[in-house]
């Protein structure tokens, strides 16, 4: 009997725990519900859709679907977090219930998701019926070549009733992009269909970035059933510092020898005369100079170089940068070589007042005013036409401008005409061309050069040049048979596009028919400006283009935008372009 | 005379004074439960479960004291049980707005002791073999735990039933018996008491929702006699 003992104990035990009612203490067990402060938006659809919610707090973890809302069906009800949290799920919901369409979301109640050894998770679903709609851009493609001007596009909505729901994904991360009305950064953005669209404004910022051309796609999801996805292209390129000189100083005139393809660049603080050999890596010898520094003509033989300053005129001697200094009464605005024994000389009154005109006759060291009473002369601005016995000039303050024709053959100046024409005060001569600041471009043939009764029809071409304005410099490369001018455009002109307000340019026109070949954008420049290291926007003032034409040297400054306005920082360089290209 | 004594002692095998069985058996609920529910919306898994429950598993031990005119008073105990699950079973919410997806589970236990009269037959030349036919009548006892989604209840309640048994024993010697029946159980219970682990409810049934656990079960068992 004793032996059974043990054998009757454990049947009792056994009955004992069949008969516990411990169980029903897990009843009393608190439950943990977290409510994702996001609610979750789905269409009804025929079929599964996937929908993805990032948990960041539950990796790895699996759920269960505990609760749903009656119209809602799910592929399964067991689902695993990845390792970042990532929950994807294929639901649907029927479409037993009429739902209009409407932006206004319809609450449809919670799913409840059992997360494992967490507690429960609550997500509010709200159902929508936003139509059919269809996203359309205004463009697809976007480049910047060294531009850094600001691009738009917009996105609307084409179908009336219907709601278009987007965000923008992704998008390389040299674009920034902002919105005034549609975008909040990082959630959804919504469109009604029909004539409302939003508009979304792209920056460009490589500053940092290799040189090279670089591409990407702005991606935008929405819930086009047609398009999920769209994309728009966009594309820059980023300049080689290699190409970039830095420039001390302020630059205030620059001259080009096309003969020996050499850049003369004369600089304030300090006052300086800079040579670069462009044929030989751009090798630079510099020569320092005193007084302030106004204006830099090359002499028509290529051998000196007129220095306008402030009482003197300096005149360098480039074989040996000799250096004769002319003391005058007046501050030289401009001068220019007559080639002929004579310098000719404007003089600067002041911002607002016009110069008057001067000969110097070398010889004799004598300095002529221009009278009023005989083939008076007036022009801050002068043009000598090489190799011929012509001056061109232009007055700065008083409008409407005037181009005055002048013969030096016999040294003293005479006026064969002046016409009353626009000029914005700057005028370039090259290849029997004359430009204006304006952009506009006189033709002139050699037998009207040869015969100075012929000069006054002054043969305004009507060309597309001269929808352009604005510019900044010109230069005409005779090899290529080009005109390069840097222009500087507003919104008003009218070209192979519209440009936006205050863009920069660089375009070549062919020398014969005007025909646009090309355009460049002036690059952006790396560098650091009021303690502050970044791309800055450049303005080029001075162009010009190698004998052969293979490259173009740009003398440009840094700007900034504040507005529509243009604030030019003391920051110069050169940039070397390669034409070849 | 005495030759023949010894021969009748030989063909008479004793009426045995006592006899002990217990028996496990397999059975099947004979009342059927109203498994429409519409509460539940995948019905098949519903079905699936309540036939599970039909099936029952019953542990069966009686003790009797025969009478030589092959009849016998006694006591029976019986254990009826039987359980199911169901996995991802979806349910209306009070709401009528969600639904609930979780597992049910069910364990029956129904525990009964009565008094039970039976009558006997020794079969055969050498009566080895033995039918019966028993009736009982007692109590029985339910314990019904059941799980539906995440809430646990307990289910009790008493009544009187009965038990109706019809068996074969074959004797292996003087004391050891094999056996087989078949019987029928029969109980309903109308008051039951609901457990949730807070409190504890007092339900009155009626005919339509009391709880039949009437099964019919197979067995087989050992018998142990004593003469």
């Amino acid at each position: 009997m004793k032996k059974r003992i043990p054998y009757i104990a454990l049947v009792i035990m056994l009955f004992i725990s069949a008969c516990s009612n411990d169980f029903l203490d897990e009843n009393k067990e608190e439950i943990d519900l977290y409510t994702l402060n996001v609610p979750l938006y789905i269409e009804q659809t025929a079929d599964f859709v996937e929908v993805s919610i990032t948990l960041p707090e539950l990796k790895n973890k699996s759920l269960h679907v505990f609760q749903y809302p009656k119209m809602i069906h799910f592929d399964s009800f067991d689902y695993q977090t990845d390792e970042t949290g990532l929950l994807k799920m294929k639901i649907k919901a029927d479409n037993s219930f009429y739902l209009p369409v409407s932006d206004t979301p319809y609450n449809g109640g919670n799913i409840v998701l059992n997360v494992k050894d967490v507690g429960f998770m609550a997500i509010n679903l709200f159902f929508v019926n936003l139509g059919n709609p269809n996203l359309v851009f205004d463009e697809a493609t976007f480049a910047w070549g060294f531009n850094r001007e600001e691009k738009n596009f917009s996105i609307s909505n084409t179908i009336d009733d219907s709601y278009l729901v987007y965000k923008i994904e992704e998008y390389p991360d040299w674009i920034t992009i902002t919105s005034e009305n549609a975008i909040d950064g990082e959630g959804y953005a919504i469109l009604p269909g029909g004539t409302t669209s939003s508009d979304y404004h792209m920056h460009v910022n490589t500053h940092g970035l290799a040189p090279g051309e670089y591409s990407g796609k702005i991606s935008i999801v929405s819930n086009d059933k047609a398009h999920p996805l769209s994309q728009i292209e966009v594309k820059v390129r980023v300049s080689d510092p290699k190409n970039m000189y830095a420039i001390e100083g302020t630059v205030k005139d620059c001259e080009f020898d096309k003969d020996r393809n050499i850049l003369y660049i004369a600089t304030a603080q300090p006052d300086k005369i800079l040579v670069y050999d462009t044929d030989n890596d751009m090798k630079v010898n510099n020569y320092t100079i005193a007084g302030n520094i106004r204006c830099l003509t090359l002499s028509e033989n290529g051998q000196c170089l007129l220095v306008g300053q402030d009482k003197q005129l300096s005149v360098i001697n480039l074989s040996d940068f000799s250096e004769k200094r002319i003391p005058l009464d007046i501050d030289v605005a401009d001068v220019a070589d007559g080639a002929n024994g004579f310098y000719y000389i404007s003089s600067y009154k002041g911002n607002n007042l016009n110069g008057d005109f001067y000969s110097y006759e070398i010889s004799t060291e004598t300095m002529t005013l221009s009278h009023y009473s005989t083939d008076f002369v007036e022009g801050d601005r002068i043009v000598k036409v090489k190799g011929k016995p012509y001056l061109f000039t232009t007055r700065s303050a008083v409008t409407p401008g005037k181009i005055y024709c002048i013969d030096i053959s016999e040294g003293e100046p005479k006026l064969l005409f002046n016409r009353h024409e626009d000029t914005h005060n700057k005028l370039w001569f090259a290849e029997n061309r004359l430009f204006t600041r304006l952009g506009d471009l006189y033709t002139f043939t050699n037998e009207e050069l040869s015969d100075k009764t012929r000069l006054d029809n002054l043969p305004k071409n009507s060309n597309q040049i001269t929808n352009y304005r604005l510019f900044l410099g010109f230069d005409v490369n005779a090899q290529t048979k080009s005109i390069w001018g840097s222009g500087y455009f507003d919104v008003q002109q009218v070209g192979p596009k519209p440009l936006v307000f205050g863009e920069y340019k660089i375009i070549e026109w062919d020398l014969n028919t005007l025909e646009i070949k090309r355009d460049i954008e002036p690059s952006y420049y790396d560098t650091t400006y009021d303690g502050k290291t970044n791309e800055y926007a450049t303005l080029p003032h001075y162009i010009f283009t190698t004998s052969r034409g293979e490259k173009m040297y740009l003398v440009k400054n840094i700007y900034t935008k504040e507005g529509f306005e243009i604030k030019e920082h003391n920051n110069w360089l050169i940039e070397v372009i390669d034409l070849k290209n | 005379m005495g030759s023949f004594f010894i021969l009748s002692a030989q063909i008479e095998k004793p009426t045995p004074r006592l006899r002990f069985s217990t028996s496990g058996c397999l059975g099947y609920q004979i009342a059927s439960g109203n498994s429409n529910n519409t509460a539940f919306v995948n019905q098949e898994k519903i079905d699936k479960f309540t036939n599970d429950l039909r099936w029952t598993k019953t542990l069966n031990a009686d003790g009797y004291y025969l009478f030589k005119s092959n009849w016998g008073l006694g006591l029976e105990y019986l254990l009826n049980t039987s359980s199911a699950k169901g996995e991802d079973v979806i349910m209306a919410a009070d709401d009528n707005i969600h639904y609930l997806v979780g597992n049910i589970s069910e364990s029956l236990y129904i525990n009964y002791i009565g008094l039970s009269a039976c009558s006997y037959w020794p079969l055969g030349i050498d009566r080895k073999m033995m039918l019966l036919f028993t009736v009982s009548c007692g109590y029985a006892h339910l314990r019904d735990e059941s799980k539906i989604l995440m809430v646990n209840y307990l289910y009790t309640g008493g009544s009187f039933a009965a038990n109706y048994e019809f068996g074969l024993d074959y004797s292996l010697n003087s004391n050891i018996s094999l056996g087989v029946t078949a019987s029928l159980f029969s109980g309903n219970f109308y008051t039951i008491k609901v457990n949730d682990g807070f409190e504890t409810k007092k339900m009155e049934l009626d005919s339509d929702t009391r709880i039949n656990s009437s099964n019919i079960n197979l067995g087989m068992g050992i018998r142990y006699y004593i003469n």
